[in-house]
């Protein structure tokens, strides 16, 4: 059964909710979730999203954008019920409340009765039309909107309450609260509790009872259901060409009145359509590599040359006219994107982040949220597709790799005031540079008054302790070691207790290196982790790897919780407090990972191919939490994110 | 070749002379004015479900309505700002900027043009949240921009209708602070902070008291989703 359907806007405020069941928790929980773990993780490719409430059965949510108002719309439900009809009734709802919304307005208690007129009754849609219509000031103009909606969505409504009716007889049944007797799916009767609701307000339509109501509405499915399948024929194919009519606009055979259906996409068309007489193909083109080199021209610092630039390129080609149309694109400004415009420099900036080595499939999702968020977008005066698409990128980009870091000096302080060494597991494929970097934190933490000590839980390459020794005679911090041989987690756990007694403030874990598929050696690894629960848990990674990454970073976060021992785990995911620190915990929680950080080694050596960065941190969802950058003890450094977008996107 | 001294004598070599000084005049004037020059938007910042939003439509339209989800952008808008006598007495625009560390990144480019900057902590949640306020405002004071124009700053703890569970703002300050030195500290080590003013932050040697920094600090106990937030508008009303 439906939830709430719910209409907010991208910068917080909720215009509408409609709640069909009584809820535990405040239905806004259920939002917050979703734009925190989804829709600002820029992963959008997903289309639904779950939220486990702390009391109550999980629950489904699925979203619609409308990115040029910058409204989103949600419809939530019991995860155990699959609902067919819920993206339609997005997108009715969608087309039925960008024709109320008003930006600054904040109620929109008329679109209950807008809605009500969804439910088809047709005594009722002219009381709500005219509501409607007193509601939004233009009574003619918007009566005849309104006519022209209403039918439409009806059809959209009663198409898919036939649809999901044969399916859903079943629950229905068994959910059906008794009060009303309705034979007809949940959306009917959702929609028709928002009649009722609406009815009652303006209080025109004469209050009888429930019987009353739904009698009325069983006479209505009768005469409805022709209509309904006439429309439902009309709407969805409507929607569905939308995209492909736009193509036959831009061949210019495409006629215009045959839009009469989604206004939006009509005026899209119009615009797009009257400028552009000559090839849209050619015109696509052409507007592209202008935008191009007219970025070119602004990131010279010359802005006001940017007329003269558009002149050239298209001279030089000798087509005027579409010079003359891809002008005035620009300067007057587009009124919505389409996909089909960004595509071209969407797929110009995912061959540029694959250039940087950002693995592939990372780059294709990033991109595709990316596209998604610039739909229906109004292009400003004076800016090319290619420039507004890389601001867009600049922003997620930024985004992505923004994540807020462990403060791991104020970790370190925080229990040692608990007089419990802090202990940070290192752990990684092999040859990435564990024992190096450790070597380096080592140093930066030595140089800041902390005690640190080295466990070796390497007992397997020859040679890793006879390093570890040097490093540590170099450092004059204490090794752990207990040869070759060893299980490492009983090492780890040794050097621990050992730390404890000693006054310790750090204890650093080396482990040894390791393929991701290994899965011995996995089990072996989430064991010493399970076994001695540390602080941090830092993913050791090289900024050498290209597509890898993604694989590593997944697989050792599967492997790492997967192949824990129960008990462990339920340890784990018990209490917050067995954690380490209170805020170290939230953290790990808040990506839902084993993995707190990664540390990214040998960036020095890849010039501007930085995309290893990104992968990694949009896989795991972890910041990277140190950089290093050369041989020596002081090459360890922050990464700065700034620099890092800048080379992804030069 | 004529001699300096009857180049100098000529007219248009004098005109010349003037005219460029005089440039070079108005463009200093205009480089102190510029420098000097108030922001134009007063930003509320702080940690997610701190209540800015809220705050936000508070200020701007006196009412909430339905309440509010997490932010994906910011909000911009103008609030009427009445005196103590509860005339209009101006507008300001206000920004309300997304508290998700995702969107953190953005701040930056406001905080050039901030004329304030009211912090908006949950009074009722301090303690796990302090990391994340402390940020913020490690942020704000050690931006150069708002470091060098003494911009004020206004600690609002929100959400005081919670009064059992609410902090008193003295408790709110006084842990802000003590883990904005802490984080000084930290930050100071790991030494990627460039560009940052960390001077602003007082001396290092001595503890931060955010009583003796450049910014004006003060400190108000509000609830937007009461409508209590008197001391938000006298905040605003010392700016026009």
């Amino acid at each position: 059964m439906l939830d709430f359907v719910a209409a907010f806007e991208r910068g917080g405020a909720v215009l509408w909710m409609l709640q069909f069941t009584t809820l535990r928790h405040s239905p806004l929980e259920a939002i917050n979730a979703l734009i925190r773990g989804c829709l600002l993780e820029e992963r959008l490719g997903e289309n639904v999203f779950t939220f486990v409430p702390k009391s109550g059965a999980p629950q489904a949510l699925k979203w619609t954008f409308h990115n040029g108002l910058g409204l989103v719309f949600v419809a939530v439900y019991q995860k155990t019920l699959s609902l067919l009809y819920v993206d339609e009734l997005l997108t009715s709802v969608k087309d039925e409340f960008v024709g109320v919304y008003k930006p600054g307005q904040r109620g929109y208690k008329q679109f209950d009765d807008n809605g009500g007129a969804t439910s088809g009754q047709a005594k009722k849609g002219s009381t709500a039309a005219s509501g409607n219509g007193k509601a939004s000031g233009d009574v003619d103009a918007d009566d005849d909107t309104a006519v022209g909606r209403k039918p439409m969505s009806n059809g959209a409504a009663g198409h898919t309450s036939e649809g999901s009716a044969g399916g859903e007889d079943g629950d229905t049944s068994a959910a059906e609260d008794g009060t009303r007797a309705f034979d007809v799916s949940k959306l009917p009767k959702g929609v028709a509790a928002r009649g009722r609701g609406a009815r009652g307000r303006p209080g025109t339509a004469p209050t009888g009872g429930k019987t009353d109501t739904s009698s009325k509405k069983k006479e209505d499915t009768a005469p409805k259901k022709k209509a309904r399948n006439w429309n439902s024929l009309g709407l969805p194919s409507g929607k569905m060409d939308a995209p492909t009519r736009i193509d036959y606009t831009e061949e210019g055979d495409g006629p215009n009145g045959m839009s009469d259906g989604v206004s939006a996409s009509a005026s899209a068309t119009e615009d797009e359509g009257v400028p552009a007489a000559v090839s849209r193909m050619d015109v696509e083109e052409e507007d592209y590599d202008d935008d191009e080199l007219d970025e070119e021209q602004l990131n010279n610092g010359a802005a006001p040359g940017r007329g003269g630039a558009a002149v050239a390129a298209p001279a030089k080609k000798g087509l005027l006219a579409s010079f003359v149309s891809s002008l005035a694109m620009n300067v007057v400004g587009k009124s919505a994107l389409s996909r089909t415009d960004v595509e071209p420099a969407l797929a110009e900036m995912k061959r540029k982040l694959m250039e940087r080595n950002v693995a592939e499939e990372i780059a294709e999702q990033v991109c595709d949220s990316v596209g998604r968020g610039l739909e229906g977008q109004r292009l400003a005066s004076f800016t090319g597709v290619a420039s507004f698409v890389r601001s867009a990128f600049e922003e997620a980009l930024s985004g992505i790799l923004n994540k807020r870091a462990v403060d791991v000096l104020m970790e370190i302080n925080k229990s040692q005031v608990r007089g419990k060494p802090y202990v940070i597991v290192f752990c990684g494929v092999n040859g990435v540079g564990k024992s190096t970097n450790l070597a380096k934190i080592a140093y930066w933490l030595g140089g800041h008054g902390k005690k640190v000590m080295i466990a070796a839980c390497d007992t397997f390459r020859a040679g890793a302790v006879e390093q570890l020794k040097t490093h540590c005679a170099k450092l004059r911090v204490p090794l752990y070691e207990r040869g070759y041989e060893k299980d490492p987690a009983k090492v780890a756990f040794e050097a621990i207790r050992q730390a404890e007694r000693d006054g310790q403030h750090v204890v650093l874990v080396d482990t040894a290196g390791r393929m991701q598929d290994n899965q011995p050696l996995m089990r072996a690894l989430s064991n010493l982790i399970a076994v001695n629960n540390p602080n941090l848990v830092l993913f050791v990674g090289e900024a050498l790897v290209g597509n890898d990454a993604v694989d590593q970073l997944t697989k050792f976060n599967k492997a790492l919780s997967d192949l824990a021992p129960t008990a462990a785990v339920a340890a784990a995911g018990g209490g917050p407090s067995a954690r380490g620190g209170t805020d170290g915990a939230a953290l790990a929680r808040r990506h839902g990972g084993v993995i707190d950080g990664i540390v990214l080694t040998k960036f020095d050596t890849i010039d501007d191919k930085v995309g290893a960065a990104l992968s990694m941190v949009y896989t795991s969802g972890a910041p990277v939490m140190f950089v290093g950058c050369g041989q020596t003890y002081v090459d360890l450094k922050k990464l700065n994110v700034k620099s890092v977008v800048k080379s992804l996107l030069k | 070749m004529a001699d300096l001294p009857e180049l100098l004598a000529q007219p248009e070599v004098q005109i010349a002379i003037l005219v460029v000084a005089a440039t070079i005049l108005l463009l200093l004037v205009l480089r102190i004015a510029t420098g000097r020059k108030r922001g134009t938007a007063v930003l509320l910042v702080g940690p997610c479900n701190a209540g800015k939003t809220t705050l936000f439509y508070r200020l701007k339209d006196g009412t909430t309505a339905l309440g509010t989800v997490a932010s994906m952008q910011e909000n911009d808008g103008y609030a009427q700002v009445r005196n103590d006598k509860g005339r209009v007495a101006g507008q300001l625009r206000i920004l309300d900027l997304p508290g998700h560390p995702r969107l953190r990144s953005k701040m930056e480019q406001y905080l050039k043009d901030a004329s304030a900057v009211v912090l908006v902590i949950d009074s009722a949640d301090i303690t796990p949240n302090k990391t994340e306020a402390a940020e913020d405002l490690f942020e704000v004071l050690t931006h150069p921009a708002i470091a060098r124009r003494r911009v004020p700053v206004l600690l609002a703890c929100n959400k005081a209708d919670l009064e059992t569970q609410a902090h008193s703002v003295d408790f709110c300050r006084r842990t802000i602070e003590k883990q904005l030195d802490a984080m000084r500290k930290t930050r100071q080590a790991l030494g990627g902070d460039a560009g940052r003013a960390l001077s602003a932050l007082g001396k290092a040697d001595k503890p931060l008291s955010l009583a003796s920094l450049r910014s004006p600090i003060s400190s108000a106990s509000i609830s937007a989703e009461k409508g209590e937030v008197g001391e938000v508008v006298s905040f605003l009303a010392k700016l026009l």
